[in-house]
Parts: C-alpha cells; sequence; structure tokens
C-alpha cells in the first residue's frame, strides 16, 4: 500500500513543480477545445471504446487540471483517483496527439510527477486499483 | 432620439469594431508570446526518413499522382484525416468557412471601403448565403456532437456551450438580418455587438487556438505540423 505523505515538504516540491510548469499547464487548459479527437490516437481509449475516462483530454483535465486549479491541494481521495487515471489508464507511450498541437505525454508526465511527491505512484505488483498480486 | 441611433451605428462599425479588434490582437500577441516562453528551441536529429519510412511503401518509378496520393497517405496517417477522415473533413470546412464568410463578405467589404477605403474581394452574397446556412447547420453537428457523444459530453463544460453560442451567434443574426426575417435595424445591431464581443472574447477563452494553430502547424513539431517546426513544449 502506497503511503501518503501530506507534508509541507511534499506540497512545498508540488507547488515547485507548478510553477515550473505553470505557463504550459495554463496555456495547454485554456487552448483545449475540449474536441476529444486526442481520443482516437490512445490504443486505451480505442480497447476500451465504451469507457470515455480513457480519452487522453479526459486523463488531463481530471488529473493535472485539478491539481492545477486546486494548487496541489486535493484530498487523499482525490490522489487516489488520479492515480488510476494517470498510470491504470494510461501507460504514456507518448503516441497521443492533439489537433492543436497540445502535449498530452508532457502533462500527464507532471500529474505523475505531482503524484509521486505526495506518495501516491502505482507499484509493481499492483494489478488494478485495490488488488496486489 | 432618431439622431442617437446612426451615431451608434457608427461607434458599433468604427471605434467600436477597431476596439474590438485591437483587445484580439494584444490580447493574443501576449498569449502567444507566453506561447513561446512555454516552449523550448530543438536540437533536431537529421534522420533520412526517405530512406527508411517510404521505401516500400511508395513505388520508386511510375505515376506522378500516385506517387502524390501515396506520400499524402503517409503524411495523414497519424492525424485524424487518417483515423477519421469524416470529423477531419467536416472539422476541416467549418473552420475554413468561419474564416473565409466574414472576411470576404461583400456587405463587410463595402463597410471596409467606405471606412478605411481599403476592401478584400468579395465572394457572392449567394455564395456566403449558403456558406451561412452550412456553418449554422456544421455548428448544430458540433454541438450535437457535444450532447451525445460520452466522450466529448463528459469533457464539456457550461463554457464550452456558450463558446460554440458565441461563435454560431454573429452567423445566425446575419442570416436573419440578410433575410430580413425580423426587424433589421434590431437584429442587424445585435448582430454587430454580438460579433465585438465574440472577437473581444475569444482570446480569453478556448478559440484561443485560432491564433495558436498557426504555431502548432508551423512551429511546434507534431503530427499536425505542415512544416517541421523546431520548437518543443
Amino acid at each position: 500500500m502506497n503511503s501518503i505523505i501530506t507534508d509541507t515538504a511534499a506540497m512545498e516540491r508540488i507547488q515547485e513543480i507548478l510553477n515550473k510548469k505553470k505557463d504550459m499547464i495554463k496555456l495547454s487548459l485554456s487552448a483545449c477545445a475540449h474536441c476529444s479527437i486526442c481520443s482516437d490516437s490512445c490504443f486505451k481509449f480505442t480497447s476500451n471504446i465504451n469507457d470515455p475516462t480513457y480519452s487522453p483530454a479526459y486523463k488531463v483535465i481530471n488529473s493535472i487540471g485539478r491539481i492545477y486549479k486546486k494548487k496541489g491541494k486535493l484530498s487523499d481521495d482525490e490522489y487516489r483517483t488520479i492515480k488510476n487515471l494517470i498510470w491504470n489508464k494510461c501507460v504514456l507511450c507518448m503516441r497521443c496527439y492533439c489537433p492543436l498541437g497540445i502535449n498530452i505525454p508532457s502533462l500527464i508526465a507532471c500529474a505523475r510527477s505531482i503524484c509521486r511527491e505526495k506518495g501516491v505512484y502505482r507499484t509493481y505488483d499492483e494489478a488494478e486499483e485495490g488488488r496486489q498480486i | 432620439m432618431n439622431l442617437a441611433i446612426p451615431d451608434f451605428y457608427d461607434f458599433l462599425r468604427g471605434p467600436g469594431f477597431a476596439v474590438s479588434i485591437i483587445i484580439f490582437l494584444s490580447v493574443s500577441l501576449y498569449r502567444t508570446l507566453c506561447l513561446i516562453r512555454a516552449t523550448r528551441k530543438i536540437q533536431k536529429i537529421s534522420i533520412n526518413t526517405e530512406k527508411y519510412i517510404h521505401r516500400g511503401s511508395i513505388p520508386e518509378q511510375g505515376n506522378l499522382l500516385r506517387r502524390a496520393v501515396e506520400l499524402l497517405k503517409i503524411r495523414i496517417k497519424n492525424t485524424i484525416f487518417g483515423t477519421n477522415p469524416v470529423m477531419g473533413i467536416i472539422s476541416l470546412v467549418f473552420h475554413l468557412l468561419l474564416f473565409i464568410t466574414p472576411v470576404f463578405l461583400s456587405a463587410h467589404n463595402i463597410i471596409a471601403d467606405l471606412t478605411i477605403g481599403i476592401s478584400l474581394p468579395a465572394i457572392p452574397e449567394q455564395l456566403t448565403d449558403i456558406f451561412t446556412l452550412l456553418i449554422i447547420a456544421l455548428g448544430g453537428f458540433f454541438l450535437a456532437r457535444r450532447l451525445f457523444i460520452p466522450r466529448v459530453r463528459m469533457i464539456s463544460t457550461v463554457r464550452d456551450y456558450l463558446t460554440l453560442l458565441l461563435v454560431m451567434a454573429p452567423f445566425l443574426s446575419a442570416f436573419i438580418a440578410y433575410h430580413h426575417f425580423f426587424n433589421y435595424r434590431v437584429v442587424i445591431y445585435s448582430h454587430m455587438i454580438i460579433g465585438e464581443i465574440a472577437i473581444i472574447i475569444m482570446p480569453f477563452t478556448g478559440l484561443i487556438h485560432m491564433p495558436f494553430i498557426i504555431f502548432s502547424r508551423f512551429f511546434i513539431d507534431s503530427e499536425y505540423s505542415i512544416m517541421p517546426g523546431n520548437r518543443s513544449w
């Protein structure tokens, strides 16, 4: 089980990451037209066609988008939900593309960095959310 | 009171329009500078892609047209035109018409000529009328897509619906005004006000993708870039 670190040092590091990537996150989130065309480029989405939460846009908006809007101050449960989105529903294969040129993998990688600082990440012996192998 | 109306009309077609364009350009420029700051120049590795990718897929000899088609097929394979061509064409037509129709509309160019003495070539009115109808129909298509396709609906916010409304409203009001369906004066004033508000709001919303598209097509390297860009996020 991952430990949830909520100390001040972790929050400071999260702020640091957010400040460093602020321009990219802010521009990407505001330029996103929510067209969902990026979905066609995601093999996880195309193989789970009935689940729209696999769409790259959904993953970005509900991971880094939420973290950025709340300045990293999310509850542990919210971080766990994000973890499920950016690790279990994305393999960071970098094959997704946006017609507007938004760098989706960079945004998801940024969300992963923040989650790691928070102590939320996927371990190699983990099969699915809540299940260990 | 009778004097106030032409004054307001003059304001809308003169200073009102100029102010909206100035706000649009300055905010777009500021956000473009932010985009440049958020991206960095990259040192590209020179790989002879012709040698690796195109070999075997394009006939060395033969019909020029066939070669061009094969090249195009490879180029668009990883874009929306390759994965979802219908959506790609609809989107392309919609965006082209959004630009062409107001810019080359004869009425707009007559006003421009009367105001600043400069005008662009005009498209026949019957054709722009068809274009407007097509834009309204395609706007309806995008609304339906947002409402009925789960993957689009799940990420749609009130802002997205308002943005679509903001884009469609000037065209709807223009169509109503052109055909004199209601009180012409009220409709044409609404059209001018809505149009100018749309121009002002554009760079503050997701519609910023309009000026940003130049960067994603020409400067940032991706599947969609027309020219090989030398910048990356």
